[in-house]
């Protein structure tokens, strides 16, 4: 039974004299513990694909289910649906409240989510992304963007999710810094046991994370590739 | 009128954060030259790379301050330039390509514009000529005529760097300084538009300086190299030694590029001890 | 607050100096601001009364001292309630869209369609004069611009990833608008509101002017141009003194806002 399934998904903008479908009737499966790539070029809606999944855009038709949970179009994700997926966006300076401390913008998911001792856990958090604790009083700006996307990283993670969607998490970033954060997720989904759906335009970053992915193409998935094709990248 | 011998010689250029006593040093006293060959300057966001390419066209901007032992091409003092001096080079002598050409062009006037004007900047020419010139140099970049009427707008990512590179080889310069001229193309164009480069630079007999963070494209398009980190040169040698680089820094950037052959291992990062060593130096 | 430019510093030191001047208004004033000696009227400036007296007496220069008490608690009044006000409606309209939204903005749009000063005018001509009065009155009338602000800033902000982010997370409801929208629409607003107190110690002293401020014999940098009017033609300096305080204290909070500006930029 695959976890994640997708089908006849379609995201779009009707109106006027041309409709505008972001995603196209796209069919997906995916199953538990995988590491998902999808790769297309800037404007084939992967972003959106994400968002989707993430429940962060909600207009949408056709069928999703994640693990045990059936979506509904237009329904806020709420309780341990909402815990259940969590998200790396791809600038990490956009992805952080400029004007909140890094302790807060850790601690206060979890004071929402009623865990206890806070503050603790998130200078465990940030410990976990190989960032030193005394980071949390710091404020972005103040954060390379290699620290900033850490910092992302171990925010997604407080939640526990079962799946990580990752939005292009390493293309703002140097090649080194790049290799940094990479070696950090391939060790973060090894010890939490997560499901990823990564997006990227680089193939050389899905080809060294992914087991399989998927390639799109204005809005539909043109085809899948397996890990033997992956390694020829 | 070509210079007599146009070789780019630096020594010791520094770009300070501001003109103060203790201002931070941004590029620290680096030397290079630049003949007839293809130079590429590497390193990450943060090196200086960048900098230094505007230091050396005199386009920096307060409150940054670039000082030098020496900073020539040919018999020009570059240090001592004024605007008009600045004038007569740029464009005719010293061409640059940036990063995103549609920041290059003029988003209100017609590419066959801006090349006119180009050509017309440097010298007298009549209509004719000029779009004789003109012509004759889109052919070498591959366009048509037909991108003449066009507005930047218009053109495809690959398609404006060519026009900006017509623009800027249309007066025969001897020295290209392109910055990261690939970075904000899809990787199938990079190489095409990085070939044409090197195509015309060696065609026309001109130097290249090529300022870019990778490393691999470098090894392939350039003859020599230099490694910049925090405002240092810190590892020169050729383009094809690259590859087999002993210094740490160097090996590192060449190796921890992600690819279906470093699936399921780690990746170098660069050494921290390394790194704090060379800050402290 | 750093202050790049001559301006801003100006009006930062000006500023300051108002509000020092009003707290320490007891201690520095030579002369208590209501005392009257009709045999002492409308004597220029001199030695004794460095800005001499007005029609009753009464030492220009101690009411000058004490006149920015009402001007500065009436800006301080009004800005603390008018931009909180403004930015409340106008980012629950912003959020929530749909017919909050298209309700929220039809009352901006109507306030706002009227001339602040007039609609002020008629308020306190309605409500009867006096400093709380005239600080609702610009209250009532002034909070538009906030919301309309504050709604562009929610709308612009609802595309960004660290809002997105904060929803993923579950961090909805007030926690969300307040926690997060509201700091971020902060910085746009603030220089808003240093550039409205100019105008509104405009206001003020007009409706001072118009008799519709201050009770007398309070002093009230308003009321003396009023009183001063009457007699601008001889004995200039009890007009003039107010007035020059007005404008003062108006081009102090511009070039404040104008340093705010620069650096939020």
């Amino acid at each position: 039974m695959s976890d994640i399934v997708i089908e006849s998904l379609r995201v779009g903008f009707t109106g006027g004299r041309s409709d505008h479908m972001v995603l196209d009737s796209l069919d997906l499966v995916i199953d538990a513990g995988e590491t998902f790539g999808v790769i297309g070029p800037s404007g084939c809606g992967k972003s959106t694909l994400l968002r989707v999944i993430g429940g962060v855009e909600r207009r949408w038709s056709g069928h999703i289910r994640l693990f045990e949970h059936s979506l509904a179009p237009r329904e806020r994700f709420v309780g341990s649906l909402r815990r259940t997926v969590q998200m790396v966006f791809q600038d990490p300076y956009a992805s952080l409240h400029p004007r909140h401390t890094i302790e807060r913008a850790l601690a206060e998911p979890l004071q929402v989510h009623h865990v206890p001792q806070p503050v603790r856990v998130a200078h465990e958090a940030l410990e976990e992304v190989g960032l030193p604790a005394s980071l949390a009083r710091r404020y972005p700006h103040q954060l390379s963007g290699g620290q900033r996307q850490r910092v992302a990283i171990a925010r997604a993670l407080l939640l526990k999710p079962r799946l990580l969607l990752l939005d292009e998490p390493t293309s703002a970033l140097d090649l080194s810094t790049q290799a940094g954060v990479l070696n950090l997720l391939n060790r973060l989904k090894a010890i939490h046991q997560m499901t990823l759906i990564l997006v990227s335009h680089d193939r050389g970053v899905i080809a060294h994370l992914c087991d399989r992915a998927a390639i799109m193409a204005a809005g539909r998935i043109v085809r899948l590739v397996d890990r033997s094709e992956l390694s020829e990248d | 009128m070509r210079i007599e011998q146009p070789e780019l010689v630096v020594r010791d250029l520094s770009v300070h954060a501001g003109a103060a006593e203790g201002a931070r040093a941004l590029v620290d006293r680096i030397s290079l030259t630049v003949g007839k060959e293809r130079v590429a300057l590497v390193g990450e966001s943060g090196s200086g790379k960048s900098l230094t390419a505007r230091a050396i066209m005199g386009l920096l901007r307060a409150p940054l301050v670039a000082s030098a032992s020496e900073l020539r091409f040919g018999c020009t003092d570059l240090r001592t330039l004024g605007p008009r001096g600045w004038n007569a080079l740029r464009g005719r002598h010293l061409a640059l390509v940036l990063q995103d050409p549609r920041r290059a062009l003029n988003a209100v006037l017609t590419v066959g514009r801006q090349l006119d004007e180009m050509v017309r900047l440097h010298g007298r020419f009549p209509y004719a000529q000029r779009r004789e010139r003109i012509a004759a140099m889109l052919r070498a970049v591959g366009l048509t005529t037909d991108v003449l009427a066009a507005y930047p707008a218009a053109l495809s990512g690959g398609m404006g760097q060519r026009v900006v590179l017509a623009m800027m080889l249309v007066n025969d310069p001897e020295l290209l300084i392109a910055d990261e001229p690939t970075s904000a193309l899809d990787e199938a164009l990079r190489d095409q538009v990085l070939e044409l480069m090197c195509e015309l630079v060696s065609a026309r007999g001109m130097g290249l300086l090529l300022i870019s963070h990778d490393l691999q494209q470098v090894a392939r398009y350039c003859d020599r190299a230099l490694v910049m980190f925090r405002g240092r040169i810190v590892d020169e040698c050729p383009a094809v030694a690259l590859a087999h680089s002993t210094h740490p820094y160097t090996r590192t950037l060449w190796s921890c590029r992600p690819s279906g052959r470093t699936y399921g291992s780690d990746l170098p990062v660069l050494d921290r001890e390394w790194q704090a060593g060379e800050a402290v130096r | 607050m750093s202050v790049h430019t001559a301006a801003a510093r100006f009006g930062v030191v000006i500023v300051a100096m108002f509000l020092v001047v009003s707290l320490a208004a007891p201690w520095i004033a030579p002369f208590d601001p209501l005392l009257q000696e009709i045999g002492d009227r409308l004597q220029p400036p001199s030695l004794h009364h460095w800005l001499g007296t007005d029609g009753l007496g009464r030492d220009v220069l101690s009411r000058l001292i004490y006149g920015t008490r009402p001007t500065l608690a009436l800006a301080v009044f009004v800005a603390v309630l008018m931009a909180p006000i403004g930015m409340t409606l106008g980012i629950l309209g912003g959020h929530f869209g749909g017919w909050i939204d298209r309700v929220l903005s039809g009352l901006t749009n109507i306030v706002m369609a009227f001339p602040q000063l007039i609609l002020a005018l008629a308020f306190v001509g309605a409500l009867g004069p006096g400093l709380p009065n005239v600080a609702l009155a610009l209250v009532l009338t002034g909070w538009p611009a906030y919301a309309r602000l504050a709604r562009a800033e929610t709308q612009l902000l609802r595309r960004t990833d660290y809002i997105a982010a904060a929803q993923m997370l579950g961090i909805v409801g007030p926690r969300l608008l307040f926690g997060h929208v509201l700091p971020a629409c902060v910085p746009a607003l603030r220089v808003r509101l240093a550039l409205d107190l100019a105008g509104i110690i405009l206001a003020a002293a007009a409706l001072g002017f118009l008799g519709l401020g201050v009770r007398p014999p309070t002093p009230e940098w308003g009321t003396m141009v009023a009183e001063g009017g009457k007699v601008v033609f001889d004995q200039w300096w009890i007009a003039a003194a107010p007035g020059t305080a007005i404008l003062l204290a108006s081009l102090a909070f511009n070039c404040l806002a104008d340093g705010l500006r620069d650096r939020t930029a």
